[in-house]
């Protein structure tokens, strides 16, 4: 692992402007923000994976989205090695992105139906490269025996496949371009449990051997953990804390970091399950509440919290915490 | 956990060779095929299986939901003595949503987005509980009221006149749970509870399901392809493979000594929060086609335990009154 960061993001927002409808506007009523991410800022080094936890609708697919650029960033800054990916305009924009790319979640809706998966892994090829016919079949059967399929495979539809196989594609779409850094999107939410482990080993296999960086998104924390070597736990759209994974697992100092920590069922407990259950729902990010974002669900919040945001600070050497405590 | 005055009763539920086909363009899809589940008074069950190893199918059954192009084809269903196959419409009803209830996968879609949640809710009293209906619509409304405190809707008169839009996934899954419990079923069948779930809404679920189960003397069985939830709230465990059981036992030792190889291999392609440093192991493969079942064991293409003498149909082995496998290479002591 080298020590330069391979990515930097710096104090990034994103919030959306709801549409107000003709009413509203006669009335001259304020337009709603959804706050999706607020002032998020952290480092990725080259060929480490920082997993990004939290909660649906806590933003983090949204970060993912911005940082390739997929959403424009209302404030702050993305830096790729020694580029600013938000300062880039269309051809240098171009250039960069096919050393970022993204693996979504949903294997059914992120591949179109109507093209042979030859044509849905060879895309980015043709728009990224100048090959003859050759080079890229070549290149597009070495991709889809790496991620585990034939070559037999090619002419097929993505209907023909399972969902496992699916997901498999996509990776291989991803990857083709010899990217340095790529956004999992959830990449096996959608799974079942035995095809889960398979894409989760397919993973850490490929990112030894292309030697990849990943920003790895998803609500299922034994899956992030496992392929992680740091973790971000979002909330709200702000991250509440982020260390190495054992420092995270063994020593959580967040409330929030606790409770979720504390709320995955795990197959050691048998015959238990008494847990601190967080109450109520995450709050509307069109009001978010203010002071600190959890204070509305946290067991210790005190008065302080109500009205001051705590900031990140370092509690332990690299293990950062947004909380008063 | 092992309360075995639990299991002095006669079973509540009682399933014997259950097989529900559907006859498709393609062929026969054998979903469930020969099924034995027992269901004591008062016992959590968990039903682990991934997609299409028939466990919803299973209770579909039961529920007496299995519409063309499926049937039973054969094997009986019996709750509380009644044999529930040969039921007409109309004497099901007396039992479905009453006896037994159940709440489905997705609960966007289960419930009706044009329905005002009282109504969801009072519909279910109105087909069942004559004696409230006598009472007349306040005294429906209040039992919708208390049903909807009792899974914590947090303040629940007020809500009661909004559509399922207007709640959360969580509290979508609560609702359909307040439905479910409205006439104080003996059974509830929760078909995937948490599956679209965030982990502290599913913790939330959970332990509702766990407190009214104390609160109310049900037995309860929990459908779910995760390990972690069976491992922590049910009592015995039946695993699902291609449309039969491949094992069944108490959770403790189904979880903590697995016998059948795809049992086994499930528990080690999950990571664990504990043992980060195990590389976790995939089984490889996928599962088999239903339609083309092979006659030997289902598994065979995918057990790294295979032999010769898998090549014919697996009997289930009887390792003791609760503990069952379908392998024959499984020891009776380990």
């Amino acid at each position: 692992m080298n020590d330069a960061p391979l990515l930097k993001v710096q104090n990034v927002s994103k919030h959306f402007q709801m549409k107000s409808s003709f009413v509203d506007k006669y009335l001259l009523r304020k337009q709603n923000t959804v706050k999706a991410v607020s002032n998020v800022s952290f480092e990725i080094k080259q060929g480490e994976t920082l997993g990004l936890i939290g909660e649906s609708g806590c933003g983090k697919s949204t970060l993912g989205r911005v940082i390739l650029r997929l959403h424009e960033p209302t404030r702050g800054k993305v830096c790729f090695g020694d580029e600013e990916v938000t300062a880039l305009k269309h051809n240098q924009l171009k250039k960069i992105k096919r050393k970022m790319q993204i693996i979504f979640q949903d294997p059914y809706a992120s591949l179109n139906p109507r093209l042979p998966v030859e044509d849905i892994v060879s895309l980015p090829l043709k728009i990224h490269e100048s090959m003859n016919r050759n080079e890229m079949d070549e290149k597009v059967v070495d991709m889809i025996q790496r991620v585990g399929l034939k070559k037999e495979h090619l002419k097929r539809y993505p209907h023909q496949f399972s969902g496992g196989q699916r997901q498999r594609i996509g990776i291989a779409r991803a990857l083709i371009l010899q990217p340095e850094f790529v956004v999992c999107d959830e990449p096996v939410s959608a799974l079942d449990v035995s095809i889960q482990a398979q894409i989760v080993q397919l993973m850490g296999k490929l990112k030894e051997e292309l030697s990849l960086t990943f920003l790895f998104i998803s609500h299922d924390i034994s899956v992030v953990a496992y392929l992680s070597d740091r973790i971000a736990v979002m909330y709200l759209g702000e991250i509440v804390e982020i260390g190495e994974v054992k420092e995270i697992l063994n020593n959580p100092i967040h409330p929030y970091t606790k409770i979720l920590l504390d709320a995955i069922p795990q197959v050691e407990h048998v015959g238990v399950h008494k847990r601190i259950v967080l109450k109520g729902d995450i709050p509307s990010p069109l009001s978010p509440p203010s002071g600190c974002k959890f204070h509305t669900r946290c067991p210790t919040a005190k008065e302080k919290c109500c009205v001051e945001m705590p900031v990140l600070r370092e509690f332990a050497s690299s293990h950062w915490v947004a909380c008063h405590m | 956990m092992e309360n075995n005055k639990l299991y002095d009763q006669p079973p509540l539920l009682k399933i014997e060779q259950l097989c529900t086909y559907f006859d498709t363009h393609a062929g026969l899809v054998r979903a469930v095929d020969g099924v034995d589940i027992d269901l004591y008074p008062g016992e959590c069950l968990g039903v682990v299986g991934e997609s299409g190893s028939g466990k919803s199918v299973t209770f579909l059954s039961v529920m007496g939901l299995i519409k063309k192009p499926g049937r039973i084809a054969s094997g009986s269903i019996r709750f509380n003595g009644t044999e529930l196959t040969g039921l007409t419409p109309r004497q099901y009803r007396n039992i479905r949503g009453k006896e037994i209830a159940m709440t489905l996968q997705d609960a966007l879609t289960a419930l009706n987005p044009s329905i005002k949640i009282i109504d969801q809710i009072a519909e279910v009293l109105r087909e069942h509980d004559r004696e409230i209906v006598a009472r007349g619509k306040k005294a429906i409304r209040e039992r919708a009221v208390e049903m909807m405190r009792l899974v914590g809707i947090p303040d629940a008169e007020n809500r009661l006149h909004d559509y399922p839009h207007q709640f959360s996934g969580g509290m979508r899954q609560r609702i359909m749970i307040a439905i479910a419990l409205s006439c104080k079923p003996r059974l509830l069948i929760a078909d995937e509870p948490t599956t679209a779930l965030d982990v502290t809404i599913q913790a939330q679920v959970l332990n509702l399901i766990a407190d009214i189960r104390e609160e109310l003397q049900m037995s309860v069985i929990i459908i779910t392809h995760n390990l972690g939830v069976v491992s922590e709230y049910t009592d015995r465990t039946v695993v699902m493979y291609a449309g039969q059981i491949v094992e069944s036992g108490f959770t403790r030792d189904v979880i903590l000594n697995p016998q059948h190889p795809y049992s086994q291999g499930l528990l080690k392609s999950i990571p664990r929060l504990s043992e980060l440093d195990k590389p976790i192991h995939p089984i490889p493969g996928q599962v088999v086609d239903l339609i083309k079942l092979p006659s030997h064991c289902r598994f065979l293409a995918r057990c790294s335990r295979r032999s010769e003498e898998c090549r014919q149909e697996i009997p289930m082995k009887i390792i003791d009154d609760f503990t069952k496998v379908r392998c024959p290479k499984t020891s009776n002591q380990n």
